[in-house]
Protein backbone atom coordinates (compact mmCIF):
# COMPACT_ATOMS: atom_id res chain seq x y z
CA UNK A 1 0.00 0.00 0.00
CA UNK A 2 1.47 3.32 -1.07
CA UNK A 3 1.00 6.23 1.28
CA UNK A 4 0.87 9.81 0.07
CA UNK A 5 2.85 12.51 1.87
CA UNK A 6 -0.35 14.16 3.12
CA UNK A 7 -1.74 10.88 4.46
CA UNK A 8 1.55 10.15 6.22
CA UNK A 9 1.47 13.62 7.79
CA UNK A 10 -2.04 13.10 9.09
CA UNK A 11 -1.17 9.63 10.39
CA UNK A 12 1.88 10.91 12.28
CA UNK A 13 -0.08 13.78 13.86
CA UNK A 14 -2.89 11.42 14.87
CA UNK A 15 -0.30 8.99 16.27
CA UNK A 16 1.19 11.79 18.38
CA UNK A 17 -2.24 12.69 19.76
CA UNK A 18 -3.08 9.04 20.44
CA UNK A 19 0.13 8.36 22.37
CA UNK A 20 -0.07 11.71 24.17
CA UNK A 21 -3.67 11.26 25.29
CA UNK A 22 -3.04 7.64 26.28
CA UNK A 23 -0.04 8.62 28.43
CA UNK A 24 -2.00 11.54 29.89
CA UNK A 25 -4.92 9.25 30.75
CA UNK A 26 -2.64 6.70 32.46
CA UNK A 27 -0.80 9.45 34.40
CA UNK A 28 -4.03 11.14 35.51
CA UNK A 29 -5.65 7.83 36.44
CA UNK A 30 -2.71 6.80 38.63
CA UNK A 31 -2.66 10.26 40.28
CA UNK A 32 -6.41 10.15 41.00
CA UNK A 33 -6.00 6.88 42.92
CA UNK A 34 -4.02 8.71 45.60
CA UNK A 35 -6.17 9.64 48.54
CA UNK A 36 -5.55 12.83 50.48
CA UNK A 37 -5.91 12.00 54.16
CA UNK A 38 -7.16 14.76 56.38
CA UNK A 39 -4.95 15.73 59.31
CA UNK A 40 -7.30 17.64 61.58
CA UNK A 41 -4.56 19.75 63.19
CA UNK A 42 -3.85 21.28 59.79
CA UNK A 43 -7.41 22.02 58.76
CA UNK A 44 -9.63 24.99 59.37
CA UNK A 45 -13.06 26.21 58.39
CA UNK A 46 -16.37 24.48 58.05
CA UNK A 47 -15.94 20.74 57.25
CA UNK A 48 -19.25 20.86 55.35
CA UNK A 49 -18.26 23.96 53.36
CA UNK A 50 -19.00 24.07 49.64
CA UNK A 51 -15.44 25.20 48.86
CA UNK A 52 -12.77 22.75 50.01
CA UNK A 53 -9.15 23.69 49.45
CA UNK A 54 -6.11 21.48 49.94
CA UNK A 55 -2.92 23.48 49.84
CA UNK A 56 0.53 22.01 49.20
CA UNK A 57 2.83 24.52 50.79
CA UNK A 58 6.48 25.41 51.24
CA UNK A 59 6.92 27.89 54.09
CA UNK A 60 9.95 29.49 52.42
CA UNK A 61 8.17 30.13 49.12
CA UNK A 62 7.17 33.74 48.46
CA UNK A 63 4.27 32.84 46.20
CA UNK A 64 2.88 30.69 49.03
CA UNK A 65 2.82 33.78 51.23
CA UNK A 66 0.74 35.56 48.60
CA UNK A 67 -1.60 32.56 48.49
CA UNK A 68 -1.94 32.61 52.26
CA UNK A 69 -3.06 36.24 52.09
CA UNK A 70 -5.63 35.43 49.40
CA UNK A 71 -7.01 32.56 51.49
CA UNK A 72 -7.05 34.72 54.62
CA UNK A 73 -9.21 37.29 52.83
CA UNK A 74 -11.62 34.62 51.64
CA UNK A 75 -11.86 33.15 55.13
CA UNK A 76 -12.68 36.60 56.51
CA UNK A 77 -15.38 37.11 53.92
CA UNK A 78 -16.79 33.58 53.76
CA UNK A 79 -16.02 31.85 57.06
CA UNK A 80 -18.79 29.27 56.63
CA UNK A 81 -18.14 28.55 52.98
CA UNK A 82 -14.46 27.64 53.17
CA UNK A 83 -12.55 24.62 54.37
CA UNK A 84 -8.77 24.46 54.14
CA UNK A 85 -6.29 21.69 54.65
CA UNK A 86 -2.53 22.18 54.48
CA UNK A 87 -0.03 19.60 53.23
CA UNK A 88 3.74 19.94 53.21
CA UNK A 89 5.64 20.22 49.95
CA UNK A 90 9.12 21.52 50.83
CA UNK A 91 11.14 22.45 47.75
CA UNK A 92 14.47 21.69 49.36
CA UNK A 93 16.38 22.01 46.07
CA UNK A 94 15.72 25.75 45.96
CA UNK A 95 14.79 26.60 49.56
CA UNK A 96 17.39 25.81 52.21
CA UNK A 97 15.05 25.92 55.17
CA UNK A 98 12.00 24.39 53.50
CA UNK A 99 12.22 21.02 55.28
CA UNK A 100 13.22 22.48 58.64
CA UNK A 101 10.34 24.99 58.65
CA UNK A 102 7.91 22.19 57.75
CA UNK A 103 9.30 20.04 60.57
CA UNK A 104 8.77 22.88 63.07
CA UNK A 105 5.25 23.43 61.72
CA UNK A 106 4.46 19.74 62.07
CA UNK A 107 5.74 19.78 65.63
CA UNK A 108 3.47 22.75 66.29
CA UNK A 109 0.60 20.80 64.74
CA UNK A 110 1.27 17.98 67.20
CA UNK A 111 0.73 20.48 69.99
CA UNK A 112 -2.46 21.69 68.27
CA UNK A 113 -0.83 25.04 67.50
CA UNK A 114 -0.40 24.63 63.78
CA UNK A 115 -2.33 27.71 62.65
CA UNK A 116 -0.73 30.32 64.92
CA UNK A 117 2.68 28.89 64.07
CA UNK A 118 1.84 28.74 60.36
CA UNK A 119 0.85 32.42 60.42
CA UNK A 120 4.00 33.41 62.33
CA UNK A 121 6.22 31.49 59.91
CA UNK A 122 4.74 33.33 56.95
CA UNK A 123 4.67 36.74 58.63
CA UNK A 124 8.37 36.40 59.42
CA UNK A 125 9.39 34.61 56.26
CA UNK A 126 11.38 37.63 55.05
CA UNK A 127 13.52 37.44 58.22
CA UNK A 128 14.29 33.71 58.64
CA UNK A 129 14.57 33.26 54.88
CA UNK A 130 17.92 35.08 55.04
CA UNK A 131 19.36 33.33 58.08
CA UNK A 132 22.00 30.62 57.74
CA UNK A 133 20.63 28.82 60.78
CA UNK A 134 17.00 29.72 61.49
CA UNK A 135 16.55 27.40 64.52
CA UNK A 136 16.76 30.22 67.06
CA UNK A 137 14.16 32.23 65.16
CA UNK A 138 11.88 29.20 64.80
CA UNK A 139 12.07 28.71 68.58
CA UNK A 140 11.29 32.37 69.22
CA UNK A 141 8.23 32.05 66.99
CA UNK A 142 7.25 28.90 68.86
CA UNK A 143 7.42 30.86 72.11
CA UNK A 144 5.17 33.51 70.60
CA UNK A 145 2.71 30.79 69.60
CA UNK A 146 2.74 29.45 73.17
CA UNK A 147 4.26 26.10 72.28
CA UNK A 148 5.85 23.86 74.86
CA UNK A 149 9.50 24.42 73.99
CA UNK A 150 10.99 21.29 75.51
CA UNK A 151 8.41 19.13 73.73
CA UNK A 152 9.17 21.09 70.56
CA UNK A 153 12.91 20.40 70.93
CA UNK A 154 12.31 16.67 71.31
CA UNK A 155 9.91 16.66 68.36
CA UNK A 156 12.28 18.57 66.07
CA UNK A 157 15.11 16.10 66.82
CA UNK A 158 12.84 13.18 65.97
CA UNK A 159 13.83 11.91 62.51
CA UNK A 160 10.37 10.40 62.00
CA UNK A 161 8.91 13.94 61.74
CA UNK A 162 11.22 14.76 58.84
CA UNK A 163 10.28 11.45 57.25
CA UNK A 164 6.60 12.31 57.75
CA UNK A 165 7.09 15.65 55.97
CA UNK A 166 8.99 14.02 53.11
CA UNK A 167 6.37 11.28 52.80
CA UNK A 168 3.73 13.95 52.41
CA UNK A 169 5.84 15.56 49.70
CA UNK A 170 6.13 12.18 47.93
CA UNK A 171 2.35 11.95 48.07
CA UNK A 172 2.18 15.32 46.33
CA UNK A 173 4.75 14.31 43.73
CA UNK A 174 2.70 11.22 42.94
CA UNK A 175 -0.17 13.63 42.28
CA UNK A 176 2.06 15.38 39.70
CA UNK A 177 2.73 18.39 41.90
CA UNK A 178 5.99 20.09 40.95
CA UNK A 179 5.85 23.55 42.47
CA UNK A 180 4.32 25.53 45.28
CA UNK A 181 1.80 26.72 46.07
CA UNK A 182 -0.38 24.06 44.49
CA UNK A 183 -4.04 23.87 45.49
CA UNK A 184 -6.83 21.43 44.96
CA UNK A 185 -10.05 23.44 44.99
CA UNK A 186 -12.97 21.04 45.17
CA UNK A 187 -10.63 18.53 43.54
CA UNK A 188 -9.51 20.81 40.71
CA UNK A 189 -5.82 21.62 40.60
CA UNK A 190 -4.66 25.25 40.62
CA UNK A 191 -0.99 26.17 40.65
CA UNK A 192 0.12 29.57 41.99
CA UNK A 193 -1.76 32.28 43.81
CA UNK A 194 -3.08 33.83 40.58
CA UNK A 195 -4.89 30.62 39.69
CA UNK A 196 -6.07 30.29 43.28
CA UNK A 197 -7.59 33.77 43.07
CA UNK A 198 -9.16 33.00 39.69
CA UNK A 199 -10.68 29.69 40.82
CA UNK A 200 -11.97 31.01 44.13
CA UNK A 201 -13.36 34.03 42.30
CA UNK A 202 -15.49 31.67 40.19
CA UNK A 203 -16.84 29.86 43.25
CA UNK A 204 -17.16 32.78 45.66
CA UNK A 205 -17.44 36.00 43.66
CA UNK A 206 -15.90 39.20 44.95
CA UNK A 207 -13.62 37.53 47.47
CA UNK A 208 -10.07 38.58 48.02
CA UNK A 209 -9.17 42.22 47.56
CA UNK A 210 -5.76 42.16 49.16
CA UNK A 211 -3.33 40.06 47.16
CA UNK A 212 -0.19 41.93 48.04
CA UNK A 213 2.05 40.55 50.75
CA UNK B 1 26.66 14.19 12.11
CA UNK B 2 23.88 16.50 10.89
CA UNK B 3 21.40 13.64 11.03
CA UNK B 4 22.42 12.91 14.64
CA UNK B 5 21.98 16.60 15.50
CA UNK B 6 18.55 16.58 13.84
CA UNK B 7 17.46 13.51 15.83
CA UNK B 8 18.86 14.89 19.10
CA UNK B 9 17.03 18.20 18.68
CA UNK B 10 13.87 16.26 17.87
CA UNK B 11 14.30 14.19 21.02
CA UNK B 12 14.71 17.35 23.13
CA UNK B 13 11.35 18.64 21.89
CA UNK B 14 9.61 15.26 22.20
CA UNK B 15 10.78 14.76 25.79
CA UNK B 16 9.96 18.34 26.73
CA UNK B 17 6.47 18.17 25.20
CA UNK B 18 5.70 14.70 26.53
CA UNK B 19 6.69 15.58 30.09
CA UNK B 20 4.35 18.59 30.04
CA UNK B 21 1.50 16.65 28.44
CA UNK B 22 1.42 13.96 31.13
CA UNK B 23 1.45 16.59 33.90
CA UNK B 24 -1.59 18.72 34.74
CA UNK B 25 -1.52 21.70 32.36
CA UNK B 26 -1.77 23.99 35.38
CA UNK B 27 1.86 23.19 36.22
CA UNK B 28 3.02 24.59 32.89
CA UNK B 29 0.54 27.47 33.17
CA UNK B 30 2.29 28.46 36.40
CA UNK B 31 5.63 28.45 34.56
CA UNK B 32 4.23 30.57 31.71
CA UNK B 33 2.66 33.04 34.16
CA UNK B 34 6.01 33.38 35.92
CA UNK B 35 7.52 35.00 32.81
CA UNK B 36 4.89 37.79 32.89
CA UNK B 37 5.11 38.08 29.11
CA UNK B 38 1.70 37.10 27.77
CA UNK B 39 -1.86 38.21 28.36
CA UNK B 40 -3.94 35.94 30.57
CA UNK B 41 -6.01 34.19 27.83
CA UNK B 42 -2.85 33.59 25.80
CA UNK B 43 -1.11 32.08 28.84
CA UNK B 44 -3.93 29.58 29.13
CA UNK B 45 -3.76 28.69 25.41
CA UNK B 46 0.02 28.27 25.52
CA UNK B 47 -0.18 26.06 28.61
CA UNK B 48 -2.81 23.83 27.03
CA UNK B 49 -1.55 23.51 23.47
CA UNK B 50 2.16 24.35 23.26
CA UNK B 51 3.30 20.97 24.70
CA UNK B 52 1.41 19.21 21.89
CA UNK B 53 3.18 21.45 19.39
CA UNK B 54 6.54 20.55 20.91
CA UNK B 55 5.74 16.84 20.69
CA UNK B 56 4.58 17.00 17.06
CA UNK B 57 7.48 19.20 15.94
CA UNK B 58 9.92 16.87 17.70
CA UNK B 59 8.48 13.77 16.05
CA UNK B 60 8.59 15.38 12.59
CA UNK B 61 12.18 16.45 13.25
CA UNK B 62 13.24 12.93 14.26
CA UNK B 63 11.52 11.46 11.22
CA UNK B 64 13.00 14.12 8.94
CA UNK B 65 9.58 14.93 7.54
CA UNK B 66 8.60 18.36 6.14
CA UNK B 67 12.08 19.32 7.29
CA UNK B 68 12.32 22.66 5.53
CA UNK B 69 9.21 23.96 7.30
CA UNK B 70 9.87 22.24 10.62
CA UNK B 71 13.40 23.67 10.89
CA UNK B 72 12.06 27.19 10.29
CA UNK B 73 9.27 26.75 12.83
CA UNK B 74 11.72 25.41 15.41
CA UNK B 75 14.05 28.34 14.73
CA UNK B 76 11.15 30.72 15.37
CA UNK B 77 10.21 28.82 18.55
CA UNK B 78 13.77 28.85 19.90
CA UNK B 79 14.10 32.56 19.00
CA UNK B 80 10.97 33.28 21.02
CA UNK B 81 12.38 31.25 23.94
CA UNK B 82 15.48 33.43 23.86
CA UNK B 83 13.44 36.66 23.81
CA UNK B 84 11.22 35.50 26.69
CA UNK B 85 14.18 34.34 28.78
CA UNK B 86 16.13 37.52 28.05
CA UNK B 87 13.27 39.76 29.15
CA UNK B 88 12.92 37.71 32.34
CA UNK B 89 16.63 38.09 33.06
CA UNK B 90 16.62 41.80 32.25
CA UNK B 91 13.57 42.42 34.45
CA UNK B 92 15.18 40.29 37.18
CA UNK B 93 11.99 38.28 37.58
CA UNK B 94 11.90 36.01 40.61
CA UNK B 95 12.34 32.78 38.64
CA UNK B 96 14.70 30.20 40.08
CA UNK B 97 14.20 27.64 37.30
CA UNK B 98 13.24 27.82 33.64
CA UNK B 99 10.50 25.18 33.87
CA UNK B 100 11.21 24.22 30.28
CA UNK B 101 11.29 20.46 30.76
CA UNK B 102 8.48 20.24 33.28
CA UNK B 103 9.45 18.09 36.25
CA UNK B 104 12.13 16.17 34.40
CA UNK B 105 14.94 18.69 34.20
CA UNK B 106 15.29 22.26 35.25
CA UNK B 107 18.04 24.78 34.81
CA UNK B 108 18.60 28.35 35.97
CA UNK B 109 17.58 30.97 33.43
CA UNK B 110 21.10 32.02 32.43
CA UNK B 111 22.06 28.41 31.66
CA UNK B 112 18.87 27.90 29.67
CA UNK B 113 19.44 30.98 27.52
CA UNK B 114 22.93 29.69 26.67
CA UNK B 115 21.48 26.29 25.80
CA UNK B 116 18.85 27.94 23.60
CA UNK B 117 21.49 30.09 21.91
CA UNK B 118 23.43 26.91 21.10
CA UNK B 119 20.26 25.31 19.79
CA UNK B 120 19.55 28.37 17.64
CA UNK B 121 23.02 28.20 16.06
CA UNK B 122 22.65 24.47 15.46
CA UNK B 123 19.27 24.97 13.80
CA UNK B 124 20.73 27.67 11.56
CA UNK B 125 23.50 25.25 10.50
CA UNK B 126 20.93 22.51 9.83
CA UNK B 127 18.91 24.91 7.68
CA UNK B 128 22.02 25.82 5.67
CA UNK B 129 22.99 22.18 5.10
CA UNK B 130 19.43 20.98 4.63
CA UNK B 131 20.39 18.31 2.10
CA UNK B 132 22.70 16.58 4.58
CA UNK B 133 20.24 17.05 7.42
CA UNK B 134 17.48 15.25 5.56
CA UNK B 135 19.50 12.02 5.06
CA UNK B 136 17.58 8.99 6.37
CA UNK B 137 14.49 11.17 6.64
CA UNK B 138 10.99 10.62 5.34
CA UNK B 139 11.36 13.62 3.03
CA UNK B 140 13.95 11.68 1.03
CA UNK B 141 11.70 8.65 0.92
CA UNK B 142 8.79 10.64 -0.49
CA UNK B 143 10.92 12.61 -2.97
CA UNK B 144 12.29 9.30 -4.34
CA UNK B 145 8.74 8.05 -4.87
CA UNK B 146 7.93 11.08 -6.97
Amino acid sequence: MKLSKTSATILIILGCFFIGFLAKFVAEHSASLIKIDANLARTKGNPGAPVRVTEFVDFQCKACLKGVLVLRDYFKKYPQKMYLEVKYFPLSNIHWHAIKSAVYAECAARQNKFWPYHDLLFENQHVWDRLINPDQMFKELAQKANLNLSALDTCVQDESIKKFVLDEKSQGQAMKIVSTPTYFINGKIAVGFKELTAELGKLLPGGAQNQKP
Amino acid sequence: MFVVARILIGCVFVVSGFEKIISPYQNFLYVVQGYEFFLRPLEELIARFFPWGELILGVFMILGFWLEIILKILLAVVSSFIVILAQALLRKLDLTECGCFGNLLSFPLHITILFDAGLWILLMILIVVKQKTSIFGLDQHFSKKI
